[in-house]
């Protein structure tokens, strides 16, 4: 590896860690619901499910959204409409968002480029392709992160200690590596999938009575 | 399977592509100004005791396989109201090649009303369609528009193994895109059948949007009339309020959507609805 090269995975691993500052703790993409309901109690059915959302839900929707927007930055404005548009609740909405937006100001502030508020996947895109980070590391990482995130939520959520949250984490690496793979030549039409339980998820917690999370 | 033979001696298909495009448009003042019907598409207006004239779309062929083509477009100019409507359900078929192609084309002028309200669409095992609906807003207009799918026909044991169907609606307000939908299964659903993230347990769907100005001020009030018969859900924002309905097979999800629709616009349903 030549020192550019270890210059990017050192930034992936920047913007991408618990601690860059976007507020990724406090969503759950609906799980909190999901855990309240009793419908996910155990390692099993947290990893069937993020199968499901990574393979036909948002993680396959960002990494089409965000390879588009690597491949042409110039796109990004119109990417990134189409990225809020397919939000499936308010909460979802707020979920991208309010990541997308953290990360850019952040990102900006600390150096340089777009600061303009965008879908999260999007404005990852932005700055990968700015820096010239590979977009197999950046989609295949974003996916990771994702995983991690929500696995992070089930273990603050439920009964499911920290090692059982790693071996979902570590069964689903293939699959975000097969989801990144499949998503790096696609174009805007191939968004889309079919995880409308994961959607349908969204909407009751915005009618949970306790919340632990803000989606 | 035997194939047909021409006079010449060259196999053609056994399926005859089909193509039909209906086009109608709704003037400021609310009457009809433009009906185009060419191919396989229809567009019937029947008399009605409603403030709302009704436009009914009829795909003659009653179906929709690879290689088939229909456009739908419904216009209603400033000011003016129209719901449209199908005269049955849409039926994709198994294709034996190609992709099947639907385009709905929906425009409302500034304080106009559109209501798309059709039948249902059934999947059938093998089918491959791809669909998209483009709704183009202007000023307040108001739209409320549903889409129900059928996975497959339940009742006759018909279980879908294997199909090509994405649904793409992109909402338009003043050019800016608002809500985009994008529904997406392409071959072997058996993962994507059985997820509990995806559709496991799930027969039928629905989508129904409201786009229009008090969208956000109906979700409390809406929330309260939801029916606990099925599974559903529904949100608001950015001007867009959003319900989204699951139920093992159809019935359920009918009388549901009869109960909502019936509610969020304010007056009856076109007559097909409760045939």
């Amino acid at each position: 590896m030549n020192t550019e090269d270890l210059r990017h995975a050192q930034l992936l691993h920047q913007w991408l860690s618990p601690g860059y500052p976007t507020g990724a703790f406090a969503w759950s993409h609906g799980l909190d619901r999901l855990i309240d309901d009793g419908e996910i109690a155990d390692a099993a059915g947290l990893e069937c499910w993020l199968r499901g959302v990574l393979g036909y839900g948002s993680g396959w929707t960002d990494a089409v959204l965000l390879a588009n927007a690597y491949r042409a930055p110039e796109r990004a404005d119109e990417v990134a409409e189409l990225a809020a548009a397919l939000a499936p609740s308010r909460e979802r909405f707020a979920e991208t968002l309010d990541q997308g937006t953290g990360f850019a100001r952040v990102t900006s502030a600390v150096a340089g480029g777009s600061e303009t508020p965008r879908a999260y996947p999007v404005a990852l895109a932005v700055a990968a392709a700015r820096e010239g980070v590979g977009l197999d590391l950046t989609l295949t990482l974003y996916l990771q992160a994702f995983v991690a995130n929500l696995v992070s939520a089930a273990v603050r959520a439920v009964p499911l200690g920290q090692t059982d949250g790693q071996r979902v984490i570590t069964a689903l690496s293939g699959t975000c590596i097969t989801v990144a793979q499949a998503a790096r030549d696609t174009d805007l039409t191939q968004v889309g999938g079919a995880a409308i339980r994961a959607d349908m998820a969204s909407l009751h917690h915005e009618t949970q009575y306790s919340r632990m999370f803000r989606s | 399977m035997q194939q047909l033979r021409t006079l010449s001696g060259t196999p053609t298909a056994p399926h005859q592509r089909a193509q039909g495009h209906a086009r109608v448009v709704f003037g400021s003042h609310g009457r009809l100004t433009r009906l185009r019907q060419q191919g396989s598409a229809k567009a019937m207006l029947p008399r009605v005791h409603n403030t709302m004239p009704e436009v009914v779309f009829v795909n003659t062929c009653g179906g929709v396989t690879g290689g088939d083509h229909f456009r739908w477009e419904l216009s209603v100019e400033q000011g003016a109201a129209v719901t449209g409507t199908t005269q049955a359900a849409e039926r994709l078929y198994q294709a034996s090649s190609g992709r099947g192609r639907i385009e709905t084309v929906l425009r409302a002028g500034n304080g106009a009303r559109l209501h798309w309200l059709p039948m249902e669409t059934i999947l059938f095992q093998e089918c491959s369609v791809d669909r998209q609906i483009d709704v183009e807003l202007e000023g307040d207009a108001e739209f409320l528009g549903v889409e129900a799918l059928i996975l497959g026909r339940a009742a006759m044991g018909e279980v879908l193994r294997n199909a090509h169907f994405t649904d793409n609606w992109r909402i338009r307000r003043n050019g800016r895109l608002v809500q985009a939908e994008a529904f997406r299964l392409s071959g072997d659903l058996a993962d994507v059948l059985g997820g509990s993230a995806t559709l496991g347990g799930v027969g039928a769907l629905a989508t129904i949007v409201l786009s229009a100005r008090d969208a956000a001020d109906r979700l409390e009030p809406l929330r309260a009339r939801l029916p606990d018969s099925v599974t559903c859900g529904a949100s608001a924002w950015n001007g867009q309020l959003v319900v989204r309905l699951h139920a093992p097979d159809h019935r359920p999800l009918k009388v549901a959507l009869i109960e909502i629709l019936t509610w969020l616009r304010g007056a009856s349903l076109p007559r097909v609805w409760n045939m």
